[in-house]
């Protein structure tokens, strides 16, 4: 079987998403239509209305109860999706927990936006790493071709009956989410032979056969319940593989746990997420040009956290650097604590450093990931481990 | 034990996570084990009201009920409902004060309903209700002397419970029809339908040596008037006289409930029942007032009637000024709000958490409380629009 290349159109990473969603032959699909919601929904509701998407709208007055119905809907055996952003997301947080709880394989399309107080509608990833305890898989796509094709990608992982987890696919606002490049649309035979039917084994509404959903269980059992959640994390890393090993035997492109680039024989490495990964790239092919032996480590998959390959890629380097464009305040950034947890055990592990930049869409360049990549491997005695980038009076 | 067993794996064994089924479920439930009517504190009754139009019509004609099916251009049931309590729906569309569009509750919205649209509709429309035949009481000798709107009634009502009353023209009286000579057309076609019911009407003048013939008489003329009725000579059981104040044609709500009242007591008599029990179980509202039809389909005779509407639509269905009169009938009655009935829209079936309520197999309006699975929850009040639910308190220990 060879690789198919689907039609090539020139789409925002929202309607890549939207794309996505129609490949994957969802049934429901929720959504509060208002701010902060995106353009997914417009378009999936005109996939709906033309008739090119046999699924059912449900609008409703909250995300909170979007995902509510999604829940509700995946648990009668329907292909459920939904999309928010920032505080939208921030007001589905105890229900992400129900659906990962009752292991639902729903998936959820998240653009990365600041979350308020102030405003910002371009980037930060700080809104879906907030929800990184909730017991959903989280993909960061880095451009829209990604994007869509994590959505097919997701819905395969999500319904492996070894994984049964809930997926957010995330994308940066803006950056990605609002900026229109070309993606190659796969054929829908292809993409529905690909995503398959969804047969629910576990949790089904049905009067006909009562099941209790939702137990309470208390100190007897909670234990093994989340055992088993951390069980169906460990096992989707292998079935990620196995999947996007499948994606691109079918489509030519396939996105696994991580993305690495030039790392053989990097001696610093830069370890990052998303469309940050783009110019970083571009900044590694220059420090190689001066003699640098750089490479870059892309992070595809956040939850379950990539660690093996994170150790592969970095065990020879001498220093690692990561670029958080979010932030866990009072601490470091996100990416730089899973990142540092998974080298610390290393008899002689890289030194590692952390950068949080581009928040709230702060334009990051080629040359600014350049400057601070020499600067931090000219080992000042004074640079701290984790410094900000770009901040005006700071520096 | 068998609570437990509806809210997680037992906890007295210790299962492997292997073991456990994936994502919080329990499967393979009976659903007698989780018989949660035992939470209950509060038990929800389902309550039709009587809707405030039928309160206070005297006749307690279920207005609402025969808007909704006007609604549903269901005419004949429209006109069954009605005719059940009612047999002057020409006479009530020209004489009565209709206190029922006062007590209308969409006259907070954009004004009260027009019943009198109604009542014109259903005489006009000239269905006739079919005799009702009930073996043993045709022979029963009943008198109803006066042949106003209260000894017809009285006489329509009891032909309705299967007898063949005979009314005299009281003593010196004119009828109804004579009286009101405006309305003698639509009079007389109402007392013609009255007649079809069994009711033998008698041009000759009541005297009392007559009493003796009959079982029961009621003497159904007018006090106010001054005249007498000729009781004649033995004062005995079986003679009724009209209740102490009843209206001497105030209203004609108020003369048909009289005779309906009077129809009751009278049935009561010739069964050997109480009176006051008798009329008591078919009351409407707190004012008192009988429904005809409370009373029938209560108690044993109900099955004895042939409650189906014959002859169809009357030779003017054609007619252009009937379909007119339809028309208006049905547009006031997609206005009528159908207060106190259950409307069948199922929200309460809907919202049940523990899927306790089901639509009754007789009648879709009206709701079945399975309290073995009710828990008192009160979503099904809450959610109906039409509050159909009562919440009574649980008597009792709470174990």
């Amino acid at each position: 079987m060879g690789v198919k290349h689907g039609d090539k159109k020139m789409l925002t990473g929202n309607y890549a998403v939207a794309y996505g969603a129609r490949l994957a032959q969802v049934e429901v699909v929720p959504a509060y239509p208002i701010t902060p919601q995106t353009q997914i929904m417009e378009k999936l509701v005109e996939f709906i209305e033309k008739g090119e998407l046999k699924a059912r709208f449900v609008p409703v007055e909250s995300e909170h109860s979007a995902m509510t119905v999604a829940i509700a809907a995946q648990a009668t055996g329907a292909r459920s999706f939904t999309a928010s952003s920032s505080q939208g997301l921030a007001y589905m947080h105890e229900n992400l927990f129900v659906a990962s709880g009752l292991r639902l394989p729903l998936v959820l399309a998240v653009v990365n936006r600041g979350l308020a107080m102030p405003i910002s509608i371009h980037p930060d990833q700080t809104d879906s790493l907030a929800e990184r305890d909730s017991g959903c898989i989280q993909f960061y796509a880095a451009d829209a071709q990604e994007a869509l094709d994590l959505i097919l990608q997701a819905y395969r992982v999500a319904e492996d009956q070894d994984v049964l987890l809930p997926v957010m696919v995330c994308l940066e606002g803006f950056l990605i989410s609002h900026f229109t490049e070309i993606v190659e649309v796969p054929d829908q035979a292809e993409a529905k032979d690909f995503v398959g039917d969804y047969t629910s084994r576990h949790v089904i509404l049905d009067p006909q056969r009562p099941m209790h959903i939702g137990i309470l269980v208390n100190e007897h059992y909670y234990t093994e319940y989340r055992f088993q959640q951390k069980q169906a994390m460990d096992s989707a890393k292998k079935v990620i593989k196995k999947v996007a090993e499948e994606y691109r035997a079918r489509f030519g492109r396939g996105h696994g746990l991580v993305e690495s680039y030039k790392t053989e024989d990097a001696q610093i490495v830069i370890v990052t997420m998303g469309a940050l990964s783009g110019v970083a790239k571009l900044a590694v092919d220059r420090l190689r040009e001066d003699g640098i032996k750089a490479g870059l480590v892309r992070l595809v998959a956040f939850r379950p956290f990539p660690k093996d390959e994170i150790i592969g890629c970095c065990r020879a380097a001498d220093t690692v650097v990561v670029l958080d464009r979010n932030v866990s305040l009072g601490s470091s950034g996100i990416i730089y604590l899973e990142v540092s947890s998974s080298l610390c055990n290393l008899s002689s592990g890289p030194r590692i450093y952390d950068v949080i930049l581009g928040l709230g869409g702060r334009d990051i360049g080629q040359e600014d990931i350049e400057e601070l990549v020499k600067k931090l491997t000219g080992r000042v005695p004074d640079v701290q481990d984790v410094s900000w980038a770009k901040v005006r009076g700071a520096m | 034990m068998r609570k437990k067993a509806a809210l997680g794996p037992d906890p007295r064994k210790a299962f492997t996570y292997q073991e456990l089924p994936i994502g919080s479920t329990i499967t393979g439930l009976e659903r007698d084990l989780a018989r949660t009517g035992t939470w209950r504190f509060y038990r929800p009754v389902f309550a039709p009201g009587s809707a405030p139009c039928r309160q206070s019509c005297a006749a307690r004609v279920d207005i609402a009920a025969v808007m909704a099916k006007l609604k549903k251009k269901r005419f004949e049931e429209a006109c069954l409902d009605f005719m059940l309590e009612n047999p002057f729906p020409g006479t009530c569309a020209r004489l009565c004060n209709r206190p029922c569009e006062n007590a209308c509750n969409r006259e907070k919205v954009d004004g009260p309903i027009s019943v009198r649209a109604m009542e014109e509709f259903i005489f006009s429309a000239g269905f006739r209700l079919r005799p009702v035949v009930y073996p043993g009481r045709e022979r029963r000798k009943i008198a109803i002397v006066g042949a106003g709107i209260i000894g017809l009634s009285s006489a329509y009502f009891l032909a309705r419970l299967g007898y063949r009353p005979i009314v005299f023209r009281g003593d010196g009286l004119e009828s109804a029809s004579g009286r009101d000579r405006r309305y003698d057309g639509v009079m007389a076609e109402e007392i013609d339908a009255i007649v079809e019911q069994g009711v033998v009407i008698w041009q000759d003048r009541w005297t009392g040596n007559k009493t003796e013939e009959f079982e029961a008489v009621y003497l159904s003329v007018s006090q106010t008037a001054g005249r007498d009725p000729d009781r004649g000579a033995i004062s005995r059981e079986g003679i009724f006289e009209r209740t102490k104040g009843a209206p001497d044609c105030q209203g004609v709500d108020q003369a048909i409930e009289e005779g309906k009242r009077m129809a009751v007591t009278i049935d009561a008599h010739l069964r050997g029942k109480g009176n006051a029990s008798e009329t008591r179980r078919s009351d409407i509202g707190e004012k008192g007032g009988i429904s005809s039809d409370l009373y029938q389909a209560d108690g044993s005779n109900r099955g004895d009637f042939e409650v189906k509407v014959t002859g169809g639509v009357s030779q003017k269905a054609d007619d252009e000024e009937l379909q007119k009169l339809r028309q208006r009938a049905v547009e006031e009655a997609m206005r009528c709000l159908n207060c106190g009935a259950c409307t069948g829209c199922g929200q309460c079936i809907l919202y049940c958490p523990e899927g306790a309520l089901s639509r009754s197999s007789v009648a879709s309006r009206t709701i079945i409380v399975d309290y073995a699975f009710c828990k008192g929850c009160g979503i099904c009040r809450n959610e109906c629009p039409k509050s159909m639910f009562v919440f009574k308190k649980e008597e009792g220990e709470w174990e």
